[in-house]
């Protein structure tokens, strides 16, 4: 099964063993919520849940479980 | 289902390059499957050689990954054999319409029962970046300094020609429509074709100047639009689906 997942906010699940920091999820956000801090993702808390960069990244390494409203 | 169920988890991360273009078409693809409901026992994936055929190996269903060009010759034994398998081949422009050109024209006129998904980043990519058939004109590559001489091959235009076709065009930015066109070639019963307009960063890419896979995939949101307006053969910078059931219009 999929290896565990570093939790970055409330409900964004960073994979930092599958991410190859080519940045198309900071790229493709258009809130512009993530960003690289020394090599580690960091969410600044604007998240919308709009599931881009879940759909966009190649490897898998971002996931975002929407909050029930 | 749930897409995670199509993939082989033990063998990730991908061995693709970063912001690799062949990584969304994979998700995308697994997503796709699982709406559709398809068990991992009735279906198979067919690759060629490249880096798009490694895909055969992530995939947690029963997969071969062919020899070069000879995806298509394969994946026809596959479903004559067994015809109620789906057979979904997963390769390159390199590996499909370049060295397999041939098996394409003859795949498309027999109407085999497939779905082809051709991820087209006109170049060959795993082998240091050469001027394939599909590099457009004027382009550098390793083998073209200057830019490339000739027009690219028109794929569409191979499918199409015959009467009964399915010829759909993506892009890796046009997430919404590339998993539309993966459901409906997979349901689609004939040969159905998807053109996924990518990227190569590493071997293509750095020589036209840009400098990440995203600033890649951002241009091709510049250059390709949905077609709009009513059926019709697509231009060369328009993303839709082709089709037509073998009726005399």
């Amino acid at each position: 099964m999929a290896k565990p997942g570093k939790t970055i906010d409330a409900h964004i699940l960073w994979t930092p063993d599958y991410c190859k920091h080519c940045s198309t999820c900071i790229t493709i956000c258009p809130v512009k919520n993530l960003e690289f801090r020394d090599d580690e993702m960091t969410s600044l808390g604007k998240c919308t849940q709009c599931l881009l960069c879940t759909k966009y990244c190649p490897d898998f390494a971002i996931e975002v479980e929407p909050k029930e409203k | 289902m749930n897409f995670k169920d199509y993939i082989k988890w033990d063998r990730m991360p991908t061995t693709w390059c970063p912001g690799c273009a062949i990584g969304t078409v994979f998700k995308q693809t697994a997503f796709a499957l699982a709406e559709l409901r398809l068990s991992p026992e009735e279906m198979t994936v067919v690759s060629g050689i490249g880096c798009s055929g490694r895909a055969a190996g992530y995939f947690n269903v029963d997969s071969v990954h062919s020899t070069h060009g000879r995806a298509l010759p394969v994946a026809e034994g596959i479903k004559r054999a067994n015809p109620r398998l789906k057979v979904v081949v997963f390769s390159g422009d390199g590996d499909l319409v370049g060295i397999g050109g041939n098996h394409l024209l003859h795949a498309a006129r027999r109407d085999v029962d497939l779905a082809v998904i051709c991820i087209n980043n006109a170049t060959y990519g795993m082998t240091g970046g050469q001027m394939a058939p599909t590099t457009p004109a004027g382009a550098k590559t390793l083998t073209s300094p200057h830019g490339s001489a000739y027009a690219p091959i028109n794929i569409q235009g191979i499918v199409t020609s015959n009467r009964r076709h399915w010829f759909a065009r993506a892009s890796t930015f046009h997430i919404v429509h590339l998993q539309k066109a993966i459901r409906e070639a997979v349901e689609w019963p004939g040969f159905a074709f998807i053109e996924v307009m990518g990227f190569c960063i590493e071997n293509c890419g750095r020589r036209l100047g840009f400098l990440s896979g995203h600033e890649m995939l951002i241009k091709l949101k510049t250059d390709f639009k949905l077609k709009a307006g009513p059926e019709g053969p697509l231009g060369e910078f328009e993303l839709g689906v082709v089709k037509n059931d073998g009726q005399i219009s």
